[in-house]
């Protein structure tokens, strides 16, 4: 395994007494796209404002390239931010503004004024260089922001969330804008988000936080498939969420649980053992759940039709069980047409005991 | 409908009127200053600039002219520095006690002018300065200081604060971020406030009578004047003092108005 690019070795931050990063320890590889995700206050502007060097981490170390960089000025490091609100200099054309890190380091005019349209025309700006920002287009400083924080080649780019003020179609547009670019370029990118959409779609691992804790680190599918605990669960979307106890093994290896609403089975993640009577969260994913009038499998509950949301491709049907229990199941659309379902209805629900999963965690 | 429009009517004409009063004496002074009689009376005498003949023949006016001009440029230098290091340093730096730094730094205007000169007067005799052209200096520089800071402070509060953050993330020191950022930045409130504390100073009357001594400054040369005899060159003296101050004032206004730019990208 090659040496990480950036290290977070039990980074921790508090503002007076407020704990806004817990123990952060994160390795971040060279050329990866990572996203670090979540909901606000939980700690991932602050992770990414450490590594810029905006802020200084109260306990632990952060290492770039294998040295310790805690000490470091925001202007001794090499890890350009691309603000949230663009933070471009509203003083500057364009071309000024891209080229302000070269005039930093001291680059004659002429050659960082060459370097600057380069980066101008890799962004699609070149009819734009000596206009004014102000005239500019939310999707075109976008583009601005990043040629002024890659004109000095840094090894690594850090995002927070540049795409949140952005319309949806132009924001899935810049998506593959940033993913084309860090493919071609080669840089790391450390993007903050709390759109699980963006970092799903763009991200070769993602961190997701909460409270200042990291609460699972891998790749997408990883976290989706196999969320580690009810936040991630619940995070991700889709997942359904049951609160059992166990009871004992079956013959296939499965685990035979107990709860309110009935007797289930489901799998146990790899690594992860149980015994009787311990309490576990079951998580089923929305499109593993099958509506029958007569089922036929060993989980199954009993339901009234409570809505149905339709969202492109799929819908949504969300049911209630017994004990307020809420459940949601997602049909592509051929299929919900098939099943002919209304609001009100009564039917069960069922699914594999295979794709149940028992989370590790809380 | 109507009475939209009488309304309208009453309130433009009442603030016509409120200008008018507020004026006519300086417009009078413009007026009889260019009048050839030596008491203001209508019918107007005569056109004539002999009364501006006679205050560009009296050296104590010139004299005067040097004093206000040496305060004013020493003045608005030293003062707007100052408000601008005060302006930075709210808009950055949080600190124990800062509300009460800030109170202070702001407070000079709210003293009364009488007793900002008789305090100054006692202050600055004790230091053997009272008398002498650096005591109203000293004097003016302490009272324009918080008009220099207001300006710049409101200039400071139009910007991103990210674009500091930005520049030293790309690689600009805090001196650099300073002169590169923050300074284009807050130009046209820098030379807002040379302006201003300038026009202020120029036209500050009470405190320079205190300390002044010998070294008097246009309105304190005025007053004089004044009690000497009563000399239509009064008017011609007002006149040109009156332009000059609203020409300072009305630059310091137009540079404030023009980058109403958004400042944020």
């Amino acid at each position: 395994m090659t040496q990480p690019l950036v290290v977070f070795d039990n980074v921790v931050k508090h503002f007076g007494s407020y704990q806004a990063v817990e123990r952060m320890n994160l390795e971040i590889y060279k050329g990866e796209f990572v996203a670090i995700m979540g909901s606000s206050g939980c700690g991932k502007t602050t992770t990414l404002r450490m590594l810029a060097g905006l802020d200084k981490p109260s306990e632990g170390e952060i290492r770039l390239n294998g040295e310790r960089i805690n000490d470091l000025y925001s202007w001794e490091r090499e890890t350009p931010l691309v603000w949230q609100n663009l933070a471009l200099f509203p003083f500057l054309d364009v071309l000024e503004n891209v080229e302000f890190g070269l005039r930093m380091r001291g680059m004659a005019k002429a050659e960082r004024r060459k370097k600057a349209l380069l980066w101008i025309e890799r962004l699609g700006l070149e009819e734009f260089a000596t206009r004014d920002i102000s005239l500019l287009s939310g999707g075109q400083r976008q583009r601005v922001a990043l040629a002024r924080s890659l004109v000095t080649e840094p090894p690594i780019l850090l995002l927070d969330e540049p795409l949140s003020a952005l319309d949806a179609h132009l924001s899935v547009r810049m998506q593959g804008v940033l993913t084309g670019l860090q493919k071609d370029l080669g840089i790391t990118f450390v993007y903050v988000t709390h759109s699980q959409s963006e970092a799903f779609a763009m991200a070769d691992r993602v961190v997701i936080m909460s409270r200042g804790r990291v609460e699972q680190i891998g790749s997408p599918q990883e976290v989706f498939l196999e969320p580690h605990n009810r936040f991630v669960a619940e995070f991700v979307g889709g997942k359904n969420i049951l609160d059992c106890t166990v009871v004992g093994f079956d013959d296939s290896g499965l685990v035979c649980l107990d709860s309110q609403h009935g007797g289930f089975l489901a799998r146990l993640p790899e690594g992860k053992t149980v015994v009787p009577a311990e309490r576990v969260t079951v998580c089923v994913s929305a499109e593993h759940i099958d509506l029958t009038a007569q089922p036929m499998r060993r989980n199954r509950l009993n339901c009234t039709v409570i809505g149905e949301e339709f969202i492109g491709s799929m819908v949504n049907i969300y049911l209630e069980a017994s004990g307020g229990l809420e459940l949601q199941v997602q049909k592509r659309h051929a299929d919900y047409n098939l099943l002919g379902v209304h609001c009100g209805q009564k039917i069960f629900a069922e699914w594999d005991g295979a794709h149940a999963l028992i989370l590790r965690g809380d | 409908m109507n009475e939209h429009r009488l309304i309208n009517f009453l309130l433009r004409s009442f603030v016509v009127l409120v200008f008018l009063f507020i004026f006519l004496p300086i417009a009078g002074s413009f007026v009889f200053s260019f009048n050839i009689d030596r008491f203001p009376s209508l019918p107007l005498g005569g056109f004539s600039l002999h009364w501006y003949e006679m205050i560009a023949s009296d050296p104590a006016v010139w004299q005067a002219l040097r004093n206000s001009l040496t305060v004013g440029v020493v003045v608005s230098l030293v003062s707007t520095l100052l408000g601008f290091t005060a302006a930075y340093t709210d808009f950055r730096y949080p600190f124990f006690g800062k509300s009460i730094y800030m109170a202070l730094a702001l407070l000079p205007p709210t003293i009364p002018v009488v007793i900002m000169g008789l305090a100054m007067l006692a202050f600055l005799s004790r230091v053997g300065l009272s008398g002498e052209i650096y005591a109203v200096m000293i004097s003016h520089i302490v009272m324009c200081a918080p008009f220099a800071m207001a300006v710049i402070r409101m200039r400071l509060a139009q910007m991103d604060p990210n674009i500091e953050a930005a520049a030293w993330n790309l690689g600009a020191n805090q001196w650099k971020a300073m002169r590169y950022v923050i300074l284009p930045f807050t130009a046209p409130s820098i030379f807002a406030a040379l302006f201003v504390t300038m026009a202020v100073s120029f036209d500050e009357f009470a405190v320079a009578w205190f300390v002044s001594g010998l070294n008097e400054t246009v309105p304190v040369r005025i007053l004089n004047t004044l009690q000497g005899q009563v000399s239509p060159t009064i008017n011609a003296i007002g006149t040109i003092v009156f332009i000059t101050t609203m020409t300072l004032v009305i630059l310091a206004q137009l540079l404030l108005m023009r980058r109403r730019k958004p400042a944020s990208a």
